[in-house]
C-alpha cells in the first residue's frame, strides 16, 4: 500500500494541524511568552512561509528532507499523544492507568492512517468547518465574559521570549506540515504555502481568546495547571466546557493523525519497498513507545527552538546542491 | 453427471428425438413433472414444444403457437423451415432463434418456451412468460406523505415498464445481464445515456460481469458483491422500492440496477447525502423540504451520539450538565441496581428486540406487542426499579431519531454505530466519543461508492446543486450533480 495524498486535501490537514500545535504548543507546552503568545504564533508563521513556499514549490530532492521531517514528525505525534492521555486522565479518567488511554487514540490513529491521505484530508477540511461553526457558538454564548484588558501587557515576557517563542513555532510548523511534501502534482503551489500565516492568524484568535478567558498568571503553573485554566474556560458557564473539550479532543486528534500520517509516508519515501500498512503500524508504534518516555518533555523542549532552523537549513542545502523542481519520490 | 456436462454444452443436432433426449435428459423429465414437452406436426414436418409449466402463460402457448401451427394451412409444395415457422406460423411478438442448449434452456427455466423442429438445428424462442406476480402496490418501507405511492414488484419485466414510466426518454437503456454461474440471475443496469457518466456506467457494468458467484439472491446479494468497500457499516449503494425515486436518481446522472425477484433497485453511485434524502423532499416546495431534511439530520445525529453522551457525561462528567438535572438524574437512578451502561443496553436490546419481533409478527396479533412494549418495557421496569425514567426517555428519543432515517440499511449501519459510540463513552467519558466521533469521520472520509467519494459533494467540494443538506428553489437548481456527464442534467 501507496501512502499518498493530494494537493487540496493536503494543505486542509496541514491547516487543521498547525492551527492546533500552535494553540497546543503557545497555552500548553511551552507558555514561555504568556500574554505575547499569540504574537508569537503570528512570527513562527512570517519564519516558516518561506520555508513551506520551497518545499510545495520545488519539492526539494533527496531524502534527508523527508527522514527529517519524519523523525520531527513521529516525534511531535508522541508529545502530542502524551497530552491527549494527560488531557483524559485529567478531565475524568486519573485512575486509569496511562496505556488504556493512550492505546485507544494509537489503535484509532492507526485505522484512520490506513484509509490513506485523501481521507485524513477530508477528514480535517470537514473538522475544520465543524470546529468554525462550534467556535462561532462558543465565543456567541460567552461573549459577555470575555475580557480583552487581560491581554495587557501585550508583549507579555517581552521581545526575546515572543521571538524564542515564534522560532519553537516555526518549528511546529514545520512538524506539522510535512504533509504538504507529500504531493505530487504541482498545482496551486503557492496556495499551500498560503496556508501556514492563515493557520497561524487562526491559532492567534483562539490563544487571544482564551487569555480573555483566563489571565495568563492562572497558567504560569505546571502542564495540568495550564490546562486547567484551559480547559475550565474562565468564568463562563460549566456547561460551556462542553464544547471546548470537544474542540480540544478533535484538534488534537486530527492533529496527531496528520503528523503519524506524514511521518509514515515520509518513511516510506525514505525506504521506498516498505508497505503502508506496516509502515503506520511501526511509527504508531514508535510514537507510542516514544510517548511513555519520561524524558520526552524535555527531549521536545531541546529539539523545539532547532527543529526549524535544521529543517529550513537542509531544505535550502538540498535546493542548492541538487537543484529543486523535482518531487522527492523520484529518486528511486 | 458428466454426460449431463456434455449435453448442456452441445448445440442442436437437427434430429428431433436425439434433441428431445438431450433436454429431456437435462431437465430430469419425467421426475421433473413441470417440465413439459408437446408434439405436433405442421405439414408433415414433426415439431416439439417445450415450456416449464406454470412458468410459462398456458394461454399464450394454446392459442398463438398450437393452434396457430394446427390451423395454419401451407400453400402446396412448401416445406417449412425454421424461418418459415418464426414468420408466417407462430403469432408471438418477441421470438429469436438459438441453437445451443444451454441458451435455449437458460431462456426456457425463466418462462420462455422453446419451438424444436425435426431437421432443423435451431430452435425457436417465444417469450411466452406468464408467471404468477404481485400487482403493483403501496410501498411499505419507503412511505411519503405526498407523491407518487406505488412501489417496485418482484417481476422485472413490471419494475422495468414502472422505470420507463416515469423516464419516457428514447435515451432510457436498459442492459440485460446474468450474474451467478451456477444459477443465473437475470439483472438489469439501467442509465439515462448522455446522463450518466461513461466511467461509471462501465465500472457498475464491468462489476456486475465480474461476479463469479455460483447463486445470486437477489439485490441484497448484487450489492455486497459489487460495493467498494464489503467491511464497512455503511451501504454504499441506495436501495429503493419506489419508481420516482429511481427515475429521479436516473435523471441525476446515477445508474440503477434491477433484478429478478427483488421488489428494489439499487442506485449507484451515491453519496451520504443521498442517504438521508426521502422521496417527498422534491415533491414538497424547498421550505418544507429542507426543514424536513434538517429534523432527519438532527435525528441521525441524536440516534449515534444521545445514549454515548448521556453515559459519558452522567458517568465521568457530572459537572458539565446543571445541577438540577444533576439531581433529577440522581433521584430517578436511586433505587436502580446497575451501572448505567448495563441500564442503557437492556433498554438498547429490549428496543430492537421489540423491533425485530414487530417486524416478524402477523399482522393480527401486532396489536399485542404495542402492549408488551408499553407495559412491560415502560411502566414495569420503572416500577421494579430495573431501569430509571430518564432512561427510557433517552432510548425512546433514540428511537424517535433512528425512525427519522429514510434508509433502513443506513439506519442498521448507524445502530452498530451508536454502540461503537456508547462502548467509548462508558469506558473513556467525552474523551471515548469524541474519538468515536473522529473515527467515523475519517472513515466516512475514506469511503467510495463505485469510486465517488462518500462524502462528496463537501468533502472534496464538488460542483453541484443546492440540494443536499438544504434544498434551495427547484428553479436554482440547474448544474447536473458532479457524477454526472457535463451537459444538462435530464434533457430528452
Amino acid at each position: 500500500m501507496r501512502l499518498s495524498i493530494a494537493s487540496r486535501p493536503a494543505r486542509f490537514a496541514a491547516l487543521a494541524a498547525v492551527a492546533a500545535r500552535l494553540f497546543l504548543g503557545l497555552t500548553v507546552d511551552a507558555p514561555l511568552t504568556h500574554n505575547g503568545a499569540w504574537l508569537s504564533a503570528l512570527i513562527g508563521g512570517l519564519l516558516a512561509m518561506p520555508w513551506a513556499f520551497c518545499v510545495c514549490r520545488f519539492k526539494p530532492r533527496g531524502k534527508a528532507l523527508p527522514a527529517l521531517l519524519a523523525i520531527l514528525s513521529i516525534l511531535d505525534a508522541a508529545g502530542v499523544l502524551s497530552a491527549v492521555t494527560r488531557s483524559a486522565g485529567y478531565l475524568a479518567l486519573d485512575r486509569s492507568p496511562a496505556l488504556a488511554l493512550l492505546l485507544p487514540t494509537g489503535i484509532a490513529a492507526l485505522w484512520c492512517v490506513w484509509r490513506n491521505g485523501d481521507a485524513v484530508g477530508y477528514g480535517a477540511m470537514l473538522w475544520v468547518r465543524i470546529a468554525t461553526a462550534l467556535l462561532l457558538v462558543v465565543v456567541l454564548l460567552q461573549w459577555r465574559y470575555y475580557r480583552p484588558a487581560w491581554l495587557c501587557p501585550i508583549l507579555g515576557s517581552g521581545w526575546t521570549a515572543i521571538l524564542e517563542g515564534g522560532i519553537r513555532s516555526a518549528g511546529w510548523i514545520a512538524s506539522a506540515s510535512a504533509v504538504l511534501l507529500l504531493p505530487e502534482e504541482q498545482d496551486r503551489p503557492t496556495a499551500s504555502a498560503a496556508l501556514v500565516p492563515i493557520a497561524a492568524e487562526i491559532s492567534a484568535v483562539l490563544i487571544a481568546l482564551q487569555q480573555m478567558m483566563s489571565p495568563t498568571f492562572l497558567s504560569s503553573g505546571g502542564w495540568l495547571a495550564r490546562l486547567d485554566a484551559l480547559l475550565c474556560n474562565g468564568r463562563a458557564p460549566l456547561y460551556l466546557q462542553l464544547p471546548m473539550i470537544v474542540f480540544w479532543f478533535a484538534g488534537l486528534f486530527h492533529l496527531v493523525l496528520c503528523e503519524l500520517f506524514a511521518g509514515t509516508a515520509l518513511t516510506q519515501r525514505v525506504f521506498m519497498r516498505m508497505d503502508g500498512r506496516i509502515g503506520a503500524l511501526i511509527v504508531v508504534a514508535a510514537a507510542l513507545a516514544l510517548s511513555r518516555l519520561e524524558a520526552l518533555p524535555a527531549w521536545m523542549d531541546a529539539v523545539a527552538p532547532w527543529a526549524f532552523p535544521a529543517a529550513g537549513a537542509l531544505t535550502a542545502a538540498t535546493m542548492l546542491l541538487k537543484g529543486g523542481r523535482s518531487p522527492c519520490v523520484s529518486d528511486a | 453427471m458428466e454426460d449431463r456436462e456434455k449435453r448442456l454444452r452441445s448445440e442442436l443436432t437437427g434430429a428431433l428425438s436425439e434433441d428431445v433426449d438431450t433436454f429431456r435428459a437435462i431437465l430430469y423429465s419425467p421426475v421433473n413433472s413441470d417440465a413439459q414437452f408437446r408434439f405436433l406436426r405442421l405439414a408433415g414436418v414433426e415439431l416439439c414444444v417445450i415450456y416449464i409449466e406454470g412458468m410459462a402463460d398456458d394461454k399464450k402457448i394454446s392459442d398463438f403457437v398450437l393452434r396457430a401451427c394446427a390451423e395454419r394451412m401451407l400453400p402446396e409444395g412448401v416445406v417449412p423451415d425454421m424461418d418459415y415457422l418464426v414468420q408466417n406460423v407462430l403469432e408471438i411478438a418477441q421470438c429469436e432463434t438459438e441453437s445451443r442448449v444451454e441458451a435455449i434452456l437458460g431462456k426456457v427455466v425463466t418462462g420462455m418456451t422453446a419451438v424444436l423442429m425435426d431437421g432443423c438445428g435451431e430452435a425457436a424462442l417465444l417469450e411466452t412468460r406468464g408467471y404468477p406476480a404481485r400487482n403493483v402496490n403501496r410501498t411499505t418501507n419507503e412511505s411519503v406523505v405526498i407523491g407518487a405511492q406505488e412501489g417496485f414488484v418482484e417481476s422485472l419485466r413490471t419494475n422495468m415498464t414502472l422505470l420507463r414510466r416515469y423516464v419516457p426518454s428514447p435515451r432510457l437503456i436498459t442492459e440485460f445481464l446474468e450474474v451467478g454461474s451456477a444459477v443465473p440471475c437475470r439483472v438489469v443496469l439501467a442509465y439515462l445515456e448522455g446522463t450518466a457518466k461513461p466511467e461509471i456506467v462501465d465500472a457498475v457494468r464491468s462489476r456486475l460481469k465480474g461476479i463469479d458467484a455460483p447463486t445470486v439472491q437477489g439485490l441484497g446479494a448484487v450489492q455486497q458483491l459489487i460495493e467498494d468497500s464489503p467491511w464497512a457499516l455503511l451501504p454504499q449503494l441506495l436501495e429503493t422500492e419506489r419508481p420516482d425515486r429511481a427515475a429521479s436518481c436516473l435523471m441525476e446522472g446515477q445508474v440503477a440496477i434491477l433484478a429478478d425477484n427483488s421488489p428494489c433497485a439499487l442506485i449507484a453511485p451515491v453519496t451520504l447525502f443521498h442517504q438521508l434524502h426521502a422521496s417527498d423532499d422534491s415533491f414538497a416546495r424547498w421550505q418544507y423540504g429542507s426543514f424536513l431534511r434538517l429534523i432527519r439530520v438532527a435525528g441521525v445525529l441524536i440516534s449515534v451520539f444521545l445514549p454515548g453522551l448521556y453515559i459519558a457525561l452522567t458517568d465521568y462528567h457530572m459537572h458539565l450538565l446543571p445541577l438540577s438535572l444533576i439531581g433529577s438524574i440522581a433521584e430517578a437512578r436511586a433505587n436502580v441496581p446497575f451501572p448505567i451502561l448495563a441500564e442503557i443496553l437492556i433498554m438498547e436490546f429490549s428496543f430492537y428486540l421489540i423491533n425485530e419481533a414487530g417486524t416478524r409478527m402477523p399482522q393480527q396479533i401486532g396489536s399485542a406487542l404495542g402492549i408488551v412494549g408499553a407495559l412491560i418495557l415502560g411502566q414495569a421496569a420503572v416500577s421494579a426499579s430495573i431501569i430509571s425514567p430518564i432512561l427510557i426517555i433517552i432510548v425512546a428519543i433514540t428511537g424517535l431519531g433512528h425512525y427519522a432515517i429514510p434508509d433502513y440499511g443506513f439506519g442498521i449501519g448507524l445502530v452498530i454505530c451508536r454502540l461503537f459510540v456508547i462502548a467509548l463513552g462508558a469506558a473513556l467519558g467525552l474523551y471515548g466519543v469524541c474519538l468515536a466521533a473522529f473515527v467515523m469521520l475519517i472513515s466516512l472520509c475514506g469511503m467510495r461508492s463505485v469510486g465517488i467519494p462518500y462524502l462528496a459533494p463537501v468533502a472534496p467540494r464538488r460542483p453541484h446543486n443546492p440540494d443536499l443538506l438544504l434544498r434551495l428553489p427547484v428553479w436554482l437548481q440547474r448544474r447536473p450533480m458532479f457524477f454526472a456527464a457535463s451537459g444538462r442534467k435530464a434533457s430528452r
